[in-house]
């Protein structure tokens, strides 16, 4: 006869709980929000496009050559592409940002949780020596 | 079974967690939760008011403090505690998959494979039957403690309109009812049978364990008193399924809600940056709808069916070239819904890389058309829009209704604009969906053959009923919040049986969607405050005009007495009549599996013996009315180029294919069969075979709610030489077979498709009696209307019978002769006013002059 579940000592199942199973939950959801942080401020697509003209808008340079219009066009062309690595620049400073507020967090509350029996275990000997 | 059955819950992990539960250390934790929580708050609070006001002494205030920090760290110690239990003990690692240990029964302890709540109810009842000294360990106790433990299976059973608190009332009574034994414990065989049921469903839904669903699923199919409640409630197996499924998915839903951190929660919220590297779309916005925009502000619904079309549309939209869609199906069949589901899976970056994140926008043609009247202007839009399109880098545009706006020319509301948008249709990053219809498609689109070559066509079929009814229960919950009102599981049910069996012109799911709207519009007029299938039943007659809910017990009585009924409309011809109201009753009663009609019968049989009539008579009781019969002269058939005419092509209705769809609930006589074109007769192979046929436009058209009958008279020498000869009547029928096969009128393939082949005999001059007997009748009847009193004399009969009777054509000839001789005196008469109101009258067979009493 096969045992499709092994049984285990209450202890031991309490123990890969505390410090497996529910820490590679959390790594988890860590990973989620910073990949969340990534996508939601599309990070990685605005460096690709970062002076690319601000919403597509190009000018063409026609046909012919005109040194007065070329050179209209060009800076046309120029601030349409700084004004959009400006704006994308503070989007990526923003996303940035709160990518690094996500890793602390995720490190507060992922050490929080590995610590936290000690800590639970402390506050009760703590609080009845404040009693006693 | 006893064999395979290993199932020992004593020795499995799960039962540690059940004896666990019992412990004081998991049994009180909820309560300390609870207490600690309240306790904290009152404490804290205490602590900082003295803290603020200095109200309380210093010891005092260490008191408080201390006690406040005690409280909540046990607080959170039992939330960890609880947490624990539910998340590891209540779900113990298994090795092993479902379907590997139904693959090996013998190899495993069953009982390692039950989920906490099953469990639990395996427990009590073995505890209960030793308590009992109960020898067997039964499904019905196993079914007692698990609706007893589990509330949420309170939802299978209110939905289904089932009392769970009588059936337990019952159930306990039941047991009481039972005596102790002495004989060792065993489980009783619908145990055994009933979890490997479970054991089945749950590996079919590729479930870890045996849920409590799983395990009702089980029991419904094996437990002898749920079975027997099921019955008793009109509920079937299939039904018990269907709301397990309701309900998994509905916690499924929740429970997937409330874990926000998961990837599938969080990309909801889209992503700020993605725009900014795709051009404005100004124009565009002006006269358009988004669709991603719709989906996201709904909240991303679930969207149901058409898998493999949307898949394909993602194909389509995601190569390289020729990267535009056409999608054809019949409206109502769901085609703008694939395209929300495709909107919403880009949304999410469900998609292939190609089509995620990208915007859904459909085009508003109809308000361009009624804002700006010059069609010059209109055009100079269009171009704007479509150079929008390909310059903001993610738009996917969506046009509706399509053929409205290729090749119609303009007028109010239409437009053509197949020169403005063929230009851009050829650029890879121009994308478009075009929705269109099977007519449209055929009737418009397909003849600008370049414009077609730019798009790759999926056809759309109709959602299949057990889609439609998962789309329904969501629809339900909408509603019954919109409403204030209950659904039931009948109800619902009842709506996807009808609206597939009485309304076949209109696909799923839209017939049902509309037919459950207005069951709650019903409903909220008679101020019912729950859904039930009579108001179903209700609402599909007032629709169909076809007696619903109530036909069944109708038809039954008619089946049954089916022969006396044709008898009274049919002169002669016992035996076919006999044939044709047997072979009906074995149809209806469906003895055998048939997918074909309801019935179809091949007549033969000389003129003016009563085919048609039996026919009349058959459409008037089977269908209530004679005009339920589609008549069809199969001598307007006799070529291949008739075949349009028959089923239908872009810009004519089909004869048959069109009636059948609005009138699915109809006898079709097919008149003078043997001289249609073969191959039209190959078309017939089909629709008596399968029961459905695929009409000029490539819609199917259901004749499953229809009865066919063909009549011949091919061979009618045979039947008179053989009534002359005095041949026995059933070697006729060989001949008749053999002559027609030797002859090739008919293909044997052709004839064994029919149900019956019947053979209406010549009638013989006594029959010719009864019929002018009939015939004037009818006459008497209609002049008793008039106040005339109409005498039917034994001579005049005897009259028209001498004048009347002829082998070669029946009765068809008396009724030349009754117009003849009496209906035109009876005419002239009238209009002269020679007859008055009130009068007697007569017709002297000798003269044919009229006698009246005045």
């Amino acid at each position: 006869m096969i045992t499709a579940a092994k049984k285990q000592n209450i202890v031991i199942q309490y123990l890969i709980w505390q410090l497996f199973d529910v820490p590679k939950g959390l790594i988890g959801a860590w990973k989620n929000f910073l990949l969340f942080n990534l996508n939601y401020f599309s990070i990685v697509l605005l460096f690709k496009t970062l002076f690319s003209p601000w919403r597509k808008y190009k000018w063409s340079y026609g046909r012919g050559f005109d040194i007065g219009r070329y050179l209209e066009t060009f800076f046309s062309n120029l601030v349409s592409r700084i004004l959009g690595a400006i704006i994308r620049s503070f989007l990526i400073f923003i996303g940035l940002m709160a990518e690094i507020f996500i890793v602390f967090a995720g490190l507060i509350v992922f050490i929080g949780w590995l610590i936290m029996p000690a800590f639970l275990i402390a506050g009760l000997i703590f609080g009845f020596k404040i009693i006693l | 079974m006893a064999d395979k059955f290993n199932f020992n819950l004593k020795t499995t992990a799960i039962y540690r967690a059940i004896k666990w539960l019992k412990s004081p250390v998991f049994k009180l934790v909820k309560l300390l939760r609870k207490i600690s929580l309240v306790l904290f708050i009152f404490v804290f609070l205490i602590f900082i008011y003295g803290f603020l006001t200095d109200a309380i002494s210093q010891n005092n205030q260490s008191l408080t403090l201390g006690l406040s920090i005690i409280f909540l760290a046990s607080l959170l110690i039992c939330r960890i505690e609880e947490s624990f239990f539910n998340s590891k003990l209540k779900n113990p690692r298994i090795n092993i998959t479902i379907d590997q240990a139904l693959a090996n029964l013998e190899k495993f302890n069953l009982a390692d494979f039950l989920s906490f709540e099953v469990a639990k109810a395996v427990s009590d009842s073995i505890n209960f039957s030793r308590k009992k000294k109960l020898s067997k360990i039964s499904s019905t106790l196993l079914f007692y403690f698990l609706i007893l433990n589990n509330q949420n299976l309170n939802f299978i059973f209110s939905r289904a309109l089932l009392n769970i608190d009588e059936i337990k009332q019952f159930l306990k009574n039941y047991f009481r009812t039972i005596n102790s034994e002495t004989q060792p414990m065993v489980y009783s065989e619908d145990f055994q049978e009933s979890i490997l049921e479970s054991l089945k469903v749950a590996g079919e839904k590729n479930h870890l364990r045996i849920e409590a669903g799983d395990m009702i699923v089980g029991l419904a199919k094996h437990d002898l008193i749920f079975k027997r409640i099921l019955i008793d409630n009109n509920l079937k197996v299939q039904g018990i399924e269907n709301l397990t499924w309701w309900l998994e998915s509905l916690e499924e839903k929740t429970k997937e809600r409330k874990r926000f951190w998961e990837w599938k929660n969080l990309i909801k919220r889209g992503a700020l940056g993605k725009e900014w590297a795709a051009g404005y779309t100004l124009t565009l916005d002006q006269f358009s709808i988004d669709l991603s925009e719709a989906m996201r502000k709904k909240g991303f619904p679930e969207v149901i069916g058409h898998k493999k079309e949307i898949d394909a549309l993602e194909r389509v939209l995601s190569r390289k070239e020729t990267n535009n869609v056409l999608i054809v199906g019949e409206s109502g069949s769901g085609r703008k819904s694939m395209v929300y589901a495709l909107a919403e899976k880009s949304a999410l970056g469900q998609t292939l890389p190609e089509v995620n994140y990208k915007r859904f926008i459909q085009l508003d043609l109809p308000t361009l058309l009624a804002q700006i009247p010059s069609i010059e202007e209109i055009e100079t839009i269009l171009d704007n829009i479509f150079r929008e399109v390909i310059l903001s880098g993610n738009v996917i545009l969506v046009i509706d209704e399509f053929h409205n706006f290729i090749g119609s020319g303009f007028r109010p509301g239409v437009i053509d604009i197949s020169g403005v948008i063929s230009p851009y249709l050829a650029y890879p990053a121009f994308q478009i969906v075009a929705i269109t219809t099977f007519e449209g498609l055929h009737k418009n689109i397909e003849q600008n053959s370049s414009l077609l070559s730019l798009f790759e066509k999926v056809e759309v079929a109709e959602i299949s009923e057990r889609e439609t009814l998962m789309l329904l229960q969501n629809l339900s919950l909408i509603l019954e919040q919109e409403y204030k009102k209950f659904i039931s599981y009948p109800a619902l049910r009842d709506i996807v049986v009808y609206s597939s069996k009485y309304l076949p012109a209109i696909p799923f799911p839209e017939k049902a969607m509309d037919l459950l709207e207005e069951a709650m519009v019903y409903l909220e007029q008679t101020k019912n405050k729950v859904l039930l299938p009579k108001h179903i039943a209700y609402i599909v007659s007032e629709k169909t005009q076809i007696p619903v809910g109530e036909m069944e017990k109708e038809e039954k009585q008619v089946l049954l007495n089916l022969e006396n009924l044709i008898h009274q409309r049919i002169i002669n011809q016992e035996t076919a009549v006999k044939e044709i109201s047997t072979s009906l009753r074995r149809a209806r009663a469906e003895v055998t599996a048939r997918s074909g009609p309801m019935g179809t019968f091949l007549f033969l049989g000389p003129t003016g013996v009563g085919k048609t009539e039996t026919c009349k008579a058959l459409a008037e009781i089977y269908f209530g009315s004679e005009a339920r019969m589609i008549r069809l002269d199969m001598s307007e058939f006799q070529n291949v180029t008739d075949i349009p005419r028959l089923l239908g092509s872009p810009g004519e209705e089909g004869l048959l294919t069109t009636q059948i769809r609005e009138r699915p609930f109809s006898l079709i006589l097919l008149d003078e069969i043997e001289k249609a074109h073969p191959n039209i007769l190959n078309l017939f192979l089909q629709v008596l075979d399968e029961g459905h046929l695929t009409d000029g436009l490539g819609r199917k058209v259901d004749f499953k709610n229809s009865i066919i009958i063909a009549t011949s008279n091919a061979g009618y020498q045979i039947i008179l030489k053989a009534l002359r000869e005095k041949i026995e009547w059933l070697k006729v029928k060989q001949m008749l077979l053999d002559y027609v096969f030797e002859e090739g009128i008919f293909r044997p393939e052709f004839i064994n498709r029919f149900d019956a082949m019947v053979v209406f005999k010549p009638l013989s001059k006594e029959n010719l009696l009864n019929i002018a007997d009939l015939m004037l009748e009818k006459l008497k009847k209609n002049l008793k209307e008039k106040e005339i009193e109409f005498v039917i004399t034994e001579p005049l009969k005897e009259k028209m019978v001498e004048l009347g009777y002829d082998p070669v054509f029946g009765a068809r000839q008396m009724k030349r002769v009754i117009q003849d001789k009496v209906e035109n005196v009876l005419a002239s008469a009238l209009l002269s006013d020679e007859i008055k109101r009130g009068s007697k009258i007569e017709i002297d067979p000798k003269d044919f002059k009229l006698k009246t009493d005045q």
